[in-house]
């Protein structure tokens, strides 16, 4: 199995450059107020490129204003080769297509799944059997698992794909990658929901987005509810379900083929330094 | 610094360069129709129980839906009838080949209704209306998150006829994206002011067992984005706060009418397809009154009757449980508040009294 690291920090970066893995994926997956500026860009991709390791550049969703930023950084990659991004907004999809070199990997933001959801309400509700069946089948699909939309992010170029480590969705996921998409698996932290409200700036009294002193780089938080029994937390403007990765669950990919797990270095994976990104490596890697 | 008549003073100027937008209001039944229809709707947008899926349930219930396409029809020949458009949502924000069959016989059916447009949140649902009915009108869900100018141009070349915006833009960014698109562009005006992105937000409302026994307790309680949570330091679990840190709430834009008047957005969505008629009835009539002082240019008259607004309770079928969420302007949680700095506005009466249901539940549970 391939790991990558994922991190929208500089100081983290060069952390994880020092590591086993074999791709880094640099760039803020969520929050536009993350990008980076062009000379920090063309650090990591020195810094990167420097080890040997492959460089994928991640965006989040964007306003106008963030479109515009990153349409240096766009011309940057594309003219030094063939580099991956990971693309969260159809308007960056769109964009792409003046930037031949650069191919899009769909994020998880482009990507539907109902299984993402903390509750599996869904799949317990008292109904007959048959419904039961039906709903739960379609509980575990992906918005990919459908000839049509293939073959429409295929005619746009797209090659590859970001999905959550839910073990009961893997079977459908197989399906993607025999399609022909290359598979990115995250692995502990699943989004459940992402706002531009940012709930993080807002808890920490944050003025405004222009004055946004990113708490998020230095605090997550766990969001504790009696009556809902699902690990949540809050990093910056997502909320994730925090999961572990066990064996048992593994054993659903060894045959398929996936191109990398995904590992996220944040205060909320409190992987932030070498050692321990080489610590969840071993321990992911012992699982296959 | 513009005061509020000059605000209006150009809303109204740059609005005669074009049309007055559009108010779209939500139905859930043939009643609905009739009384949003008088109420001075120009739209309606409703959704329609789709027979094979009617237990996959994501965000609303399918009291939510019409239930029949019989339904439906009488629905659709009463606003034909009136010179207002329908349209459907088949918003799935996903489609799998185990859903295909149910879809196109479902949208065969709408379009066998003669409805005048599908709201669509997928590529692959897309697909299909083109396949079924090319020509019919396609409008972009907010599932598809639109947040830039170049997604809407992007739908554009997909062949939608309109982009309903994500609710989490600026006044400013919905601006330049009206002022630089080809086709419609449509925003919320009032109901649910979701915390979080609609096509990236996996907080299900249905049916889930606790989610129910809270909502059945708690008034106004409709998602679970209200809650309350202990908020605790990830490094050491220690408590900092207890508060509904995501804060979602029934949202208003009385007061930003004549700017998004100016913005030359095209269509005014009204959301509520699970309320009673009779509050569809009266939003709709509210937004009405306000968007035609506007456009008769009754300047006076439109700011007296927002601030009579402001202090308002919606007609609501249970008057003897009025909650905050009744009044129509809940003072800084309009849509078009600022993103980060708007105080969490729960009342401490509110608070408390969420707190102790919740403890009831919870030696319940």
């Amino acid at each position: 199995m391939k790991f990558s690291i994922q991190t929208e920090d500089l100081n983290m970066l060069k952390e994880s450059v020092q590591s086993n893995c074999y791709r880094i994926r640099f760039g803020p997956e969520f929050c536009e107020l993350k990008t980076p500026s062009l000379s920090q860009l063309k650090e990591a991709y020195s810094l990167v490129t420097s080890k040997g390791k492959e460089f994928v550049y991640v965006t989040p969703f964007f306003s106008d204003s963030g479109l515009k930023k990153i349409r240096e950084h766009l011309t940057f990659l594309n003219e030094i080769g063939r580099n991956d991004i990971v693309v969260n907004d159809l308007g960056t999809l769109n964009l792409l297509k003046n930037y031949p070199s650069l191919k899009p990997h769909l994020g998880r933001q482009l990507v539907f799944i109902p299984a993402r959801c903390p509750w599996p309400q869904i799949t317990e509700r008292k109904i007959d059997s048959l419904a039961k069946s039906y709903v739960e089948e379609l509980f575990y699909q992906t918005s990919l698992n459908y000839i049509s939309t293939i073959q429409f992010y295929k005619k746009w170029g797209v090659d590859g794909i970001d999905v959550d480590w839910i073990p009961k969705c893997f079977p459908n996921y197989e399906f993607l990658a025999k399609n022909g998409f290359k598979l990115s698996i995250h692995t502990n932290l699943t989004p459940v929901t992402v706002t531009r409200r940012c709930h993080t700036a807002r808890f920490s009294r944050e003025k405004s987005i222009e004055e946004c002193s990113r708490p998020c780089s230095r605090k997550a938080f766990l969001l504790k509810h009696d009556l809902l029994n699902s690990n949540l937390a809050l990093y910056g403007n997502v909320v994730f379900q925090v999961k572990d990765v066990k064996s048992e669950e593994a054993k659903g990919l060894y045959n398929m083929d996936v191109a990398e797990l995904v590992i996220s270095m944040n205060p909320l994976t409190k992987i932030q330094k070498l050692e321990s990104i080489n610590s969840k490596i071993r321990e992911l890697d012992s699982l296959f | 610094m513009l005061n509020e008549t000059s605000i209006f003073e150009v809303s109204k100027r740059e609005s005669d360069k074009g049309k007055t937008p559009k108010l779209l209001s939500p139905i859930r039944s043939y009643e609905g129709a009739v009384r949003v229809v008088n109420a001075g709707a120009d739209e309606l947008y409703c959704g329609v129980i789709v027979p094979e899926m009617r237990d996959f349930v994501l965000y609303r219930g399918p009291k939510t839906d019409i239930p029949t396409y019989n339904e439906l029809g009488q629905v659709v020949r009463y606003a034909h009838d009136h010179h207002v458009s329908v349209g459907v949502t088949v918003n799935n924000p996903f489609m799998t080949e185990k859903m295909e069959v149910p879809l196109r016989k479902h949208i065969r059916a709408c379009v066998e209704q003669g409805v005048d447009a599908f709201i669509v949140g997928d590529i692959g649902v897309l697909s299909i209306v083109k396949d079924i009915a090319p020509n019919i009108k396609t409008w972009a869900s907010t599932y598809l998150a639109s947040t830039n100018f170049e997604t809407v141009d992007f739908l554009s070349e997909l062949g939608f006829n309109r982009v309903i915006l994500e609710r989490q833009l600026t006044i400013n960014e919905i601006t330049e994206i009206a002022h630089k698109s080809k086709i419609e562009i449509e925003v919320f005006i009032h109901g649910a002011g979701c915390s979080n992105i609609n096509g990236k937000c996996y907080l299900f409302h249905f049916d889930y067992p606790p989610l129910a026994q809270a909502r059945n307790r708690i008034r106004g309680l409709h998602s679970p984005c209200m809650l309350p949570f202990k908020v605790c330091d990830a490094s050491d679990e220690k408590i900092l706060d207890d508060l509904p840190v995501m804060d979602a709430f029934t949202g208003c834009s009385i007061c930003k009418l004549p700017e998004l008047v100016r913005a030359g957005v095209s269509n005014f969505k009204i959301v509520g397809r699970d309320d009673w008629p009779i509050v569809q009835e009266n939003t709709t009539r509210m937004y009405r009154e306000l968007i035609d002082l506007i456009m008769s240019d009754h300047t006076e008259a439109f700011w007296k009757r927002v601030n009579e607004l402001k202090t308002h309770f919606m007609i609501s079928p249970s008057l003897s449980l009025l909650t905050l969420d009744d009044y129509y302007c809940q003072q800084e949680r309009c849509f078009y508040s600022p993103l980060f700095h708007t105080p969490y506005r729960i009342p401490s009466s509110w608070c408390t009294w969420t707190k102790m249901q919740f403890k009831k539940l919870a030696v319940v549970e």
